[in-house]
């Protein structure tokens, strides 16, 4: 039988982060990892739509508020950071954040056009 | 990244998902079930994004690139739902023009993505890429000028999303789990939450007080989560003085954690404590120490139930804790109890809604010890206290439910009638027997001639909804509600009736004019 436990940090010591959500998946060049890279810029319009810049694409979302939020978990194991709790219960998840809103981009990414050549 | 987006499972944005029995993420400890929940949706999103391109080359065309971003995108038209999946991956690879930029002033260096002037720098040497080299302002605005976007139009503040060092790391150091709005005020407030389960069990997260069941939801979208992030009315809501916030991505996901309500599975719980039945302290068992005994602590880790729904059951099972341990008293022990109580209070003259505690206590010390006494009482009473004195009001339907057990136990059939007769007498003077008493106790057959009555007893049937009815429509091919009822009740989930239990698991007829159920399929 195993029992693992999540504890969450303490009374309201949890930072609130936000959820993006894209159709698809993200890949980067020359698979080399996506760790490190730049993704792009997130602005947002006056009327509070998100705008999202990836490369040469362009994506308009919507934020969502969500009904059931999520919660980031993050597995600790013991002999990586043995504190006094976690030599004893074995691994662990500790609840680093909560999710209450995301960022949708469903559509379609459109592409930018600049510069159009007008050779024939 | 691993295997092509969407390949054959459901696109949560359309609100279908796929199950994987087991949390991947736990699956060290909790091997994966071997049971698919709910089919894969065939096909994938439509437009589906697949983006490259997220780094940058600098070589001879770097100048006259956007950063040569190569989009792998889905046609408009996905196929059929059911078409095979295994074209997909031919399909993403449809690569597209590259763009081409003007060649005007500090291109080279402003060009959308030319935040990285050289390949990124090999692993392990001068830190992660990203951080050394910060986008400024500038390439901000003129990455929107060259996306068309009148900046006038949107809020001051940008994020820059970086993925941090840590992203695309091992799947199984980070997951997102869904949460009830309780779940996360519980969580908020600083409660922690339990996985529990055994090899060959479903793992299951509990609360305090709720049991859920754990399963992974795959999605084919990305999951990215990200700190520091703010919506635009925190935006509007805090005046920020710097216009750039630049944020790492933390990681990101293909599944969460989902979590579904159900019912504790406590039939373990007997299981366990019947190992070792209390038969008094002068008894031998007592005497070796060798048999098992289970402490709340033990029971935590053997169960997969919440604390309280496991303390509930306990009191449900008449449950003792003796030195520590919980322990169930043997049927015989706990009647001779009761015995004593009963004897006592005809004795006394006194009345069933009103056993005083202290003179019990002194009375019927001397035989058995007072705790046993006292949990007898608790048993098959109600405890409250008059003139600061305690008294207990014995409840009648619990002593003749017990009393026809034990009349019952004996048997394997009875004479519905004999039965009758011979449990009145047995109860205390007073007290009046019913068959409803028995309800999930026992079970009476009409149809046979004479009438008889035999014990069923529900907690010793299958936890398990369908294992549950098909014990049950082994044991008898048709039941009317009325009869059946008892042994589905506790069956019922939040909001469940018994109606829609027998709707899923029988089907049913007109026999005589009386509507009965019988099994959706044969029964071997």
């Amino acid at each position: 039988m195993v029992q693992i436990v999540i504890s969450s940090a303490g009374a309201g010591g949890l930072a609130e982060w936000v959820l993006m959500e894209l159709q698809g998946e993200i890949e980067a060049r020359y698979s080399t990892g996506l760790a490190g890279n730049l993704l792009g810029d997130l602005h947002y319009t006056t009327e509070g739509i998100p705008v999202l810049i990836v490369g040469h694409h362009i994506l308009y979302g919507k934020i969502i508020h969500l009904e059931k939020p999520f919660a980031v978990l993050v597995k600790h194991t013991p002999g990586q950071d043995c504190d006094e709790l976690g030599c004893k219960t074995g691994t662990r998840y500790l609840v680093t954040a909560l999710i209450k809103n995301k960022i949708l981009f469903k559509t379609r990414p459109k592409p930018i056009i600049t510069n159009v050549p007008k050779k024939v | 990244m691993g295997a092509p987006a969407g390949n054959g499972r459901w696109g949560s944005g359309r609100g279908g998902r796929g199950f994987r029995v087991a949390p991947g993420g736990v699956a060290a400890h909790l091997p994966r079930g071997s049971v698919e929940v709910a089919p894969r949706q065939r096909g994938f999103p439509l437009a589906a994004l697949a983006v490259r391109g997220v780094t940058c080359r600098r070589g001879a065309h770097a100048a006259r690139t956007l950063g040569t971003p190569l989009h792998r995108t889905l046609p408009r038209h996905a196929p059929p739902r059911k078409h095979a999946p295994s074209r997909l991956d031919a399909l993403l690879k449809v690569s597209s023009p590259v763009l081409s930029s003007s060649q005007g002033p500090g291109c080279s260096r402003s060009s959308v993505l030319s935040h990285q002037p050289c390949a990124p720098s090999p692993p392990g040497r001068g830190g992660p890429p990203g951080a050394a080299m910060k986008r400024t302002r500038e390439e901000v605005d003129a990455t929107l000028q060259i996306a068309k976007l009148n900046a006038a139009e949107l809020l001051p503040v940008v994020h820059c999303l970086g993925f941090g060092p840590g992203a695309g790391a091992a799947a199984g150091d980070f997951c997102l789990l869904e949460l009830e709005p309780a779940l996360c005020q519980q969580l908020e407030a600083g409660h922690s939450l339990v996985i529990r389960g055994d090899k060959h069990e479903q793992a299951v997260l509990c609360s305090k007080d709720k049991t859920y069941d754990l399963k992974i939801a795959d999605t084919s979208n990305m999951l990215l989560f990200i700190p520091g992030c703010k919506t635009p009315d925190q935006l509007k809501m805090e005046e920020t003085h710097c216009n750039i916030i630049h944020t790492e991505i933390f990681g990101f996901s293909n599944n969460y954690w989902e979590l579904r309500r159900c019912r504790p599975k406590l039939k373990k719980l007997k299981k366990l404590l019947m190992e070792n039945t209390y038969e008094g302290p002068d008894s031998q068992k007592e005497k070796d120490s060798n048999h098992s005994k289970y402490t709340t602590e033990d029971l935590l880790d053997q169960i997969q139930a919440s604390e309280e729904e496991i303390m509930a059951q306990l009191q449900v099972l008449n449950a003792c804790e003796i030195e520590g341990y919980w322990r169930i008293l043997e049927f015989d022990y706990e009647m001779k109890l009761l015995n004593h109580v009963i004897q006592l209070v005809d004795s006394e003259s006194w009345s069933f809604d009103k056993v005083p505690l202290n003179t019990c206590l002194q009375e019927l010390g001397p035989l058995e010890p007072e705790e046993m006494i006292e949990h007898c009482l608790k048993c098959y009473g109600t405890k409250y206290i008059e003139e600061g004195e305690v008294y207990f009001a014995l409840s009648a339907d619990k002593i003749c439910r017990v009393t026809a057990q034990m009349l019952l136990q004996n048997a394997v059939k009875f004479n519905l009638a004999e039965f009758q007769e011979v449990w009145q007498q047995s109860v205390p003077e007073g007290m009046v027997t019913r068959l409803d008493q028995l309800k999930g106790l026992a079970l009476v057959d009409r149809h046979s001639r004479p009438e008889i009555i035999f014990l069923l007893k529900v907690d010793d049937l299958p936890e398990d909804n369908q294992e549950r009815f098909n014990s049950l429509f082994s044991l008898r091919e048709k039941w009317t509600e009325e009869d059946i009822a008892p042994y589905i009740q506790d069956l019922c989930g939040e909001k469940q009736t018994i109606g829609a239990l027998l709707t899923k698991y029988s089907r049913s007829s007109i026999q005589n004019g009386v509507k009965v159920y019988n099994s959706r399929r044969p029964i071997s």
